[in-house]
């Protein structure tokens, strides 16, 4: 298992690589002191595992979480923000209070090494992952399968998932390249549907059609949408 | 895929204020207070005597006007007999008054209104003897020489009844007025000397922050550096106890803060290594200057806060003390930018100053600025004479 220790103070990283060192199985396979460093050392070396700081130097460890295209698996370290921590909607994440009790950080990383062990329900790697959601004050880190629709606002996107509807800093055009085509359907200029969730097809005005999503949210599909879902699908 | 703009960061703190002193001496509200009630008696006593000058010369005015019917001849003594009724009106509301706050009727909730109307029969009574008196010595008896006397000694009577009775209820409602008024500022005081109090309450505290992140850094330093940890441990005591200390005096010697700013800014150091780069100026002769009790350990606090945990690369701290004149001032400043002052900021410098100004005299104050890439907060303490200095610190 490999970790990157994310922290702005040299003493925190290095006490941190220190009680790591009594779990073998656990690899540091780097150190980032701001969310500049700890980005390119993210998409460099591809973590299994974050250990974040939450407040350092040119932005929160939630900006940068925020900033990830897919939210790596991450335990928050902290000196007294847990209180932040807990406002958010944050289940999927843990955290440690500095300074860090071994216990703790066993526990932990337990945990973590449980959820590794469950197999993805899906064979499809890219639904296993996340994708961590920063809007104002509010934080989600929700798995891709459980978000029912993306509907354009500009440069941002609404995500519908749950009662939630958190704008996302990203175009329709930037998620649907990486989002698994065999799931998520562009059904128009302004929405991308997450098709497990479809609970009915309809004709819509002209050719185009209309789908019904849980929650009896309507989403119209264009006619050259439909056109295409139609000849894929052979209708 | 990549991320088209940054959303701003709501995790970094805007410049705050330095956080009003912690512990901060009580406010001299003795003395404060024994001015304003002095204020406050005077005030009352000269409203009370403009509004019965004026009534009773109003009544005076209607009162012989109403009479300008009368030939010349009778119109003088009549005109004097009048005037002294309402002079005589005057003394006899005047008495009435000091009756009343005598018997302590009037200024409470439950007044004894039976009595009171008891009070007015007789107040009526003398006052229609004084008119009645001073007719026949003036004018001859020409009331009671009328044909219809009686109906004209009770006419007279009711009347007076109607204004001694209209002025008692004047007077008390300009007392629950002022009962309201009072009461709502003793509220108010209550209110503020809690606020006092929890703010004295929170600010005895260590922030928490720094406080586990130092715990953190020295137990780091426990297996690389066993001495320097011996120390770091030794300097957070210190810190600690100069915090503890402060929370029960006035005011501490500038040379005692300076300790424990120093003691702080070694332990920040641990935590920032080359980041935090400080210089403490204190001129000399300054050690037993009286400031208020982690006035510069705050702003020196604020200015780590503000200026080195968001900063990347180095950020310059300099804390000075110099006298200037007859005043001395505190300076604490980092290299950054003052973020546009948020309300909360505003508020906190304004209690901040006021604080200052109760304790050191209207002279004192704290500010807040930039200049040249640098952000200043400066403490101004003036420094009076031996005994104003000494009733300053009482």
């Amino acid at each position: 298992m490999r970790a990157l220790i994310v922290d702005d103070e040299r003493l925190a990283r290095s006490e941190l690589r220190r009680l790591l060192a009594a779990h073998p199985a656990l690899e540091v396979v780097g150190e980032a002191a701001n969310p500049i460093e700890a980005r390119a050392a993210i998409e460099a070396l591809a973590p299994d595992l974050v250990f974040l700081d939450v407040q350092m130097p040119g932005g929160s460890g939630f900006d940068l979480l925020a900033s990830l295209d897919a939210a790596p698996a991450v335990i928050f370290t902290t000196a007294f923000d847990q209180y932040a921590l807990r406002a958010f909607d944050v289940s999927a994440l843990d955290y440690l209070l500095k300074p860090i009790e071994p216990a703790r950080l066993a526990h932990a990383l337990r945990k973590f090494d449980g959820r590794l062990q469950v197999p993805a329900p899906q064979q499809v790697p890219a639904a296993d992952g996340k994708v961590f959601i920063k809007d104002g004050e509010r934080c989600w880190f929700v798995a891709l399968e459980q978000i029912m629709l993306f509907e354009s606002e500009g440069n941002y996107s609404r995500v519908y998932f749950d009662a939630n509807r958190p704008l996302l800093l990203r175009s329709l055009n930037q998620l649907e390249a990486r989002l698994d085509p065999e799931r998520f359907l562009r059904v128009s200029r302004r929405q991308i549907v997450n098709l497990d969730f479809v609970t009915g097809i309809a004709p819509g005005r002209g050719s185009g059609m209309v789908l019904t999503l849980k929650g009896e949210i309507k989403v119209p599909m264009s006619r050259r949408r439909a056109a295409e879902f139609r000849q894929l699908n052979g209708l | 895929m990549q991320v088209s703009a940054k959303r701003p960061l709501a995790m970094t703190l805007p410049f705050a204020a330095p956080e009003p002193f912690p512990q901060s001496p009580p406010i001299p509200t003795p003395a404060a207070g024994t001015a304003l009630q002095a204020s406050q008696a005077a005030a009352p006593a000269r409203d009370y005597w403009l509004c019965q000058c004026a009534g009773w010369a109003i009544l005076a005015g209607i009162s012989v006007m109403s009479s300008g019917q009368g030939a010349s001849g009778t119109m003088l003594p009549m005109t004097v007999v009048k005037l002294l009724v309402m002079l005589d009106g005057l003394l006899l509301s005047h008495c009435w008054r000091l009756f009343l706050q005598r018997r302590g009727w009037i200024d409470r909730s439950d007044p004894p209104v039976p009595r009171i109307l008891l009070g007015l029969i007789a107040l009526s009574v003398v006052q229609v003897g004084f008119l009645v008196g001073a007719d026949i010595l003036i004018r001859g008896g020409a009331v009671i020489a009328d044909s219809d006397a009686d109906a004209v000694v009770i006419g007279l009577f009711v009347l007076w009844y109607a204004v001694f009775l209209m002025w008692t209820l004047m007077y008390a409602v300009v007392l629950s007025r002022r009962r309201a008024r009072r009461f709502e500022l003793e509220k108010l005081q209550l209110e503020v000397s809690v606020k006092d109090a929890e703010l004295r309450a929170l600010q005895a505290q260590v922030n928490p922050h720094f406080f586990f992140n130092s715990m953190n850094s020295i137990r780091a330093l426990i297996y690389q550096d066993p001495d320097t940890a011996a120390q770091a441990v030794g300097q957070l005591a210190g810190l600690m106890r100069h915090s503890l200390r402060a929370g029960q005096a006035p005011t501490v010697r500038l040379a005692d803060e300076v300790a424990a700013v120093n003691a702080y800014l070694a332990i920040e150091r641990h935590r920032f290594d080359e980041r935090l780069q400080a210089e403490v100026g204190i001129a000399p002769g300054l050690d037993e200057v009286p400031i208020p009790p982690m006035a510069l350990q705050t702003l020196v606090e604020n200015a780590v806060k503000h200026g080195v945990e968001p900063s990347l690369g180095v950020c310059r701290v300099r804390v000075s003390a110099v006298r200037h004149e007859d005043q001395v001032l505190l300076a604490v400043a980092n290299q950054g930018r003052l973020q546009a002052a948020s309300a909360s900021t505003r508020l906190g410098l304004a209690n901040t100053a006021r604080r200052l100004a109760l304790l050191f005299g209207p002279g004192a104050g704290c500010t807040l600025r930039e200049e040249d890439g640098w952000v200043v907060a400066q403490v101004v303490l003036p420094q009076q004479t031996s005994e104003e200095g000494s009733a300053c610190a009482r």
